[in-house]
């Protein structure tokens, strides 16, 4: 009978030296992702040719998107032959990199225009997206926006996002990828 | 008589073990103890049914408790269990070994017994539960969904994106009109067109890509419509933004 007893008291403690030992390694495993982790940095860069009724011939807009850590910094500008009309910044926060969607979730908190003295108003299209900006921020506070990722090759440095709410597309250089995918 | 591997000699007091053929010559205690049990094969003898046996001088629990572990020794690890203890009542002397308990195979601790090895697992798997419940909420891909476009010259894979069906419905007049459209081009020199709509911005917005010498070429378009129905969307509309050759 003290026999048993001890034996079972043996399996017990085996038992809880081998969790007690899976909780330490999976405590140390997490410590480490959060203390010693790689920091989630991308740049993007993205261009496009703009067309329509009332649009300059040579009329380009860009995007360009800089993430480091949870620092984001969005940068959209139309420019003529080369030379930038007008820039919106933006500045905010990395949310949430969801990797299931492939899903950057951003808080844009603040902005500012910057414009060429030498342009007299802004065209139609960046003076709708800096008051759609703009009223968004004033009313509802930090601008939500999210960056999906359909297709990214960093061999190739390209990736094809998709804005949201807003729905654009486009297709951009990647200038920097370190995320950890 | 046969004990396990070994032969119990009652005249001459002795347990031999066959397998490495050793002889012990029993002491009066452990003799007593044996012979007592192999009289009662398969019967549970209480410690104080033992201790009559066992000569006076000899008669306390703890010698009886040694002679017992003495001859569990001598009969080796894979018979000692022939010697059964039941708790609180005593001993008894098995014809053959039980089956043992159901343990799974040694790790460097030893083995552990079944239940506490799933107890072990659905710890484990508890913990996986959790992990993915604060580190990686459970969300929906969305696929982008293919059209190939076969135009005189060259297929082209085609993706229209749009986040809801409603907006996909609405504008699929439009999508079959562009679609017919590329169709009419003499060349195409792109391989992929992506196409979506910006309701916000009343923007549409084109994603041309191809691949020349190895590397891949990306160019954006972004149109404000020229009308509702996007009829602006020609072969010579085409050819003027470069998505026909």
């Amino acid at each position: 009978m003290v026999n048993q007893h001890l034996k079972s008291m043996n399996y017990a403690k085996k038992v809880w030296l081998l969790v007690c030992s899976l909780f330490v390694i999976i405590g140390i495993c997490i410590g480490l992702h959060f203390f010693f982790g790689p920091e989630d940095n991308m740049s993007l860069s993205c261009r496009a040719d703009l067309h329509g009724k009332g649009v300059k011939r040579d009329v380009k807009v860009a995007i360009d998107i800089k993430i480091v850590g949870e620092e984001v910094t969005l940068k959209y500008r139309s420019f003529e032959s080369g030379t930038d009309n007008h820039s919106m910044i933006m500045k905010g926060k990395l949310e949430k990199l969801d990797l299931t969607s492939m899903t950057f979730k951003l808080k844009l908190e603040k902005g500012q225009v910057v414009s060429n003295l030498l342009q007299h108003s802004f065209s139609n299209h960046m003076k709708s997206v800096i008051d759609s900006s703009r009223l968004a921020m004033a009313n509802r506070g930090p601008l939500s926006l999210d960056i999906h990722l359909l297709e990214i090759d960093e061999k190739q440095h390209y990736a094809i996002v998709q804005f949201s709410p807003d729905d654009g597309l486009w297709g951009c250089d990647i200038k920097d990828n370190k995320l950890t995918f | 008589m046969q004990i396990g591997s070994c032969w119990f000699d009652i005249e001459n007091k002795t347990l031999s073990n066959l397998a490495n053929e050793t002889s012990w010559k029993m002491p009066a205690a452990e003799f007593s103890v044996i012979e007592i049990l192999v009289q009662h094969r398969g019967q549970v003898l209480s410690r104080e049914e033992l201790l009559v046996a066992i000569p006076a001088e000899l008669r306390a629990l703890s010698l009886l408790t040694e002679a017992i572990e003495r001859i569990r020794f001598y009969l080796g690890l894979d018979y000692a269990g022939l010697i059964e203890t039941v708790d609180n009542q005593g001993y008894v002397l098995h014809s053959a070994p039980k089956s043992k308990t159901n343990n799974i195979s040694s790790i460097p601790f030893g083995s552990i017994s079944a239940k506490h090895y799933f107890i072990l697992i659905g710890l484990l798997l508890g913990l996986l539960w959790m992990i993915n419940l604060v580190f990686v909420p459970a969300m929906e891909i969305n696929p982008m969904k293919k059209q190939v476009i076969t135009s005189q010259s060259s297929n082209i894979s085609f993706y229209p994106i749009f986040t809801s069906m409603k907006l996909k419905e609405k504008y699929q007049p439009q999508i079959q009109s562009f679609i017919k459209s590329i169709e009419t081009c003499s060349k195409v020199p792109w391989q992929n067109i992506y196409l979506s709509f910006s309701t916000e911005d009343d923007l549409i917005s084109f994603v041309l890509k191809r691949e020349r010498l190895g590397r891949i070429e990306i160019r954006n378009l972004k149109q404000v419509p020229l009308d509702d129905d996007w009829h602006f969307i020609d072969k010579s509309w085409l050819t003027k933004v470069g998505i026909c050759g």
